[in-house]
């Protein structure tokens, strides 16, 4: 991080949002590469390596969900959806299609750059853990958990986790037994639950379950306490 | 939605009354009530009319038979009275004849007072001689027999009885020349009684059938008809209270048939038009949504930082455009409704064309100078067209703003007027070098007049085009949009006026200008 500034590709059709959303990041100290259209973002994204893209959903040519799912196709960099409209649909469709964080405009600059900041803070925390070695895999049934390489398999299989997916998943899996409210899930991933909706931690513990439980009606591996959050299975 | 709750709820409390106690005023009970009623009126008619017709048939019919009997067996009992006959044969023969006929016969006597002169004749004294029927009784001197008598011809009639009406015939018996004596006979008519009973039992129990199985057809034929109207009507009320449904299942081709194809057809338009209407309100509100975001990031941005007099200018810069945005799409959408509600104001009048073009060609020269750009102007001198005046300058500056904004910096842009076909003509064309090779795809060409429709990024709320083309077909014209490899026209047609005075040849300040054709104008160079 300090050899080299982080690179953001920052993606709005506005000339004006590009210029109020680029100014606070490269006051930060970042590298913003700003991208007007679909198209133009996924050329930009394959020129260049990117620690975070900032991604508009109302785009031409291409809309944002389009865009993330081609992104996240073949990178888990984490995108943070600027959307417009604040219905549940979006917020759910942006993370169903991968997307890590999103912000309903209008948002305040101070919130955008805390989210920016987070999710930066989370790349560097994932790479230094990445770097310590992050700890024995786990096993446990059909599932193994590799935490230094945030690989999954299941009966052997490799499972593609989104960025959050797999967070989420790692945070249950070392605290096992261990009840984890959905503010507690948010503050380990985010660093803070303020801004948050709890309920999307709803939305990806579902799709978490999709790709690793066997059958996600009846999980053998993370189970819901109602009321208050999640648990993962403590040991065979 | 409270408000559509209770919007809906009266009438779903009416249909849940509805399920509790049958409508009285249902189709299923008029049409039974209807159906029933045309029965008992007909059943009525044949008890009232048909049954006495029937009755006062048979009984002239029995009377005819009685009159035949009489007419056949009147002459013998003549001529027996006439001879020598005892009491006893008489008797015998009465019998006989009465066995015959099937009629009681009774034969009476007449006695006749002498005549005193000058007073009036006494009615004839009748006696009884001999009854076919044993026991006594009936009426010897009945006003039939004195008829008889005094006419000295058979008379019949049918008289009504407490147990059965009688057909009775009274002949006067004549022997040489005399009326003396009458034969009556008398038929019990209890057999045709019974007759027309039976029928008339046997009508009102048809008539019961008839009604119930009436009433229960009608009823549930209309339950039928009903049932499948009520689908249209609980659809209706979905639709009412915002719901759209499916299409309804058009199973019939009848009335209801075309009932449901047509409600059909009205939810489809208004689905249709619902979904215009929303798709415009959320792109109203995103484009709302944007400049106001950009003010109140650049303003907190203002606020909260610390920002060199550079940054906070372009800011300021940035928050005027976007008020300025606004601003204009205020007025489109103002616009927009005016046009949609059809109390746009415009008056139509003569304007001309040089005029006008130059005017409003002038306003752009600070936009062109930043876009690099050279306006070329080609006026036909005498174009003058039937316009609003203001209306249309607006339109030439929506297609300039749309040439500007969706070309590269230097594009070259020619505005010209000329007249085709008895109609004035305004184009504005962009033609770059940069310009050659792209191609206006169809679809582009037929949504660039959408409202909100922007083909690029380039800005502009895509409101521009959809109100110039209202705004020319309000006023008697039309707009097009021909795009070809090298260039994109946008071109205003419009109906010509003959110019309001003619006005010597203009020339222009600017360099030379090429001619695009006699009769034209300089064109007028802006950059």
């Amino acid at each position: 991080m300090a050899s080299q500034p982080p690179r953001i590709l920052l993606v709005d059709d506005e000339e004006s949002v590009q210029k109020l959303l680029a100014y606070p990041l490269r006051k930060e100290g970042y590298e913003v590469v700003p991208a007007r259209d679909g198209e133009e973002a996924l050329e930009r994204f394959n020129d260049d390596a990117f620690d975070l893209i900032v991604l508009d959903v109302m785009l031409p040519k291409r809309d944002g969900f389009d865009v993330c799912r081609r992104l996240r196709a073949r990178s888990t960099v984490p995108i943070i959806m600027l959307t417009a409209k604040a219905e549940e649909f979006d917020k759910v469709l942006g993370l169903e299609l991968g997307a890590d964080d999103y912000i309903t405009k209008p948002f305040s600059m101070r919130e955008f750059r805390s989210r920016v900041k987070a999710a930066l803070r989370r790349v560097e925390l994932v790479r230094e853990r990445d770097r310590d070695g992050a700890g024995e895999p786990l096993e446990l049934g059909d599932l193994r958990i590799d935490f230094g390489k945030r690989a999954v398999t299941v009966r052997g299989e490799p499972v593609r986790l989104t960025y959050v997916e797999f967070e989420i998943l790692a945070t249950l899996a070392r605290n096992a037994g261990r009840v984890l409210t959905r503010a507690a899930l948010l503050e380990g991933l985010w660093g803070d639950s303020a801004y948050r909706d709890p309920r999307t931690v709803d939305v990806h513990i579902r799709h978490l379950r999709e790709k690793v439980e066997r059958e996600p009606r009846e999980p053998e591996y993370i189970f819901t306490v109602r009321g208050v959050g999640y648990h993962f299975r403590d040991a065979p | 939605m409270n408000a559509r709750g209770a919007e809906r709820s009266p009438a779903y409390r009416r249909r849940l009354s509805d399920l509790a106690s049958p409508r009285l005023r249902s189709l299923g009970n008029k049409l039974a009530l209807l159906f029933s009623a045309i029965i008992a009126i007909a059943f009525a008619g044949v008890l009232l009319y048909v049954v006495p017709d029937l009755r006062s048939n048979l009984e002239e019919q029995a009377l005819r038979d009685l009159e035949r009997v009489a007419r056949v067996t009147s002459e013998p009992l003549g001529r027996a009275m006439g001879s020598d006959i005892t009491e006893e044969q008489l008797n015998e023969l009465v019998r006989a004849v009465s066995d015959r006929s099937d009629a009681r016969v009774m034969l009476l006597g007449v006695q006749r007072s002498v005549g005193v002169p000058g007073q009036p004749e006494r009615p004839p004294t009748l006696y009884r001689i001999s009854d076919s029927r044993v026991e006594p009784g009936g009426e010897v001197g009945s006003r039939l027999v004195r008829r008889a008598v005094a006419r000295r011809a058979t008379q019949s009639a049918v008289r009504s009885e407490p147990e059965a009406p009688v057909a009775r015939v009274a002949t006067p018996l004549f022997f040489r020349g005399r009326a003396d004596w009458v034969a009556v006979y008398s038929r019990d008519l209890s057999e045709v009684a019974e007759t027309v009973g039976l029928i008339q039992r046997r009508v009102l129990v048809a008539a019961a059938v008839a009604l119930f199985v009436a009433s229960c057809g009608g009823y549930l034929v209309a339950q039928a008809l009903a049932r499948r109207v009520r689908r249209v009507e609980s659809a209706a009320q979905q639709v009412a209270a915002g719901h759209f449904v499916d299409p309804l299942p058009i199973d019939s081709a009848d009335e209801i048939g075309d009932l449901g194809r047509a409600f059909n057809e009205m939810q489809e338009q208004l689905a249709r038009l619902d979904r215009a209407r929303r798709e415009f309100i959320a792109n109203a509100s995103h484009e709302l949504r944007t400049p106001i975001f950009s003010l109140g990031g650049f303003a907190e941005l203002l606020q909260d930082e610390d920002l060199d007099a550079e940054t906070r200018d372009e800011f300021l810069g940035q928050m005027r455009e976007q008020t300025e945005r606004l601003k204009k799409l205020a007025g489109d959408l103002l616009d927009l409704s005016r046009l949609d509600a059809g109390v746009l104001e415009l008056s139509v009048e003569a304007v001309d064309l040089p005029e006008l073009l130059r005017d409003v060609a002038a306003e752009f020269t600070p936009r062109l100078a930043r876009h690099g750009s050279e306006l070329e102007l080609a006026v036909a001198d005498e174009a003058a067209a039937l316009a609003d005046g203001e209306r249309l300058a607006q339109i030439v500056r929506v297609l300039l703003d749309n040439a500007l904004r969706h070309t590269p910096q230097g594009t070259p842009v020619r505005l010209t007027a000329r007249f085709d076909g008895g109609r004035a003509c305004v184009s504005v064309a962009d033609r770059g070098p940069e310009l050659a090779g792209r191609r206006v795809e169809h679809d582009v060409a037929r949504q660039a007049f959408d409202r909100f429709y922007t083909g690029d990024a380039a800005g502009g709320s895509g409101l521009g085009l959809a109100i110039a083309r209202e705004l020319a077909e309000r006023m008697g014209g039309g707009i097009r949009l021909d795009a070809t490899a090298t260039e994109t026209a946008f071109t205003v047609d419009l109906p010509a006026a003959s110019a309001p005075h003619p006005r010597p040849p203009r020339t222009t300040a600017a360099e030379p200008a090429e001619r695009t054709g006699a009769g034209l104008e300089s064109a007028t160079r802006a950059a």
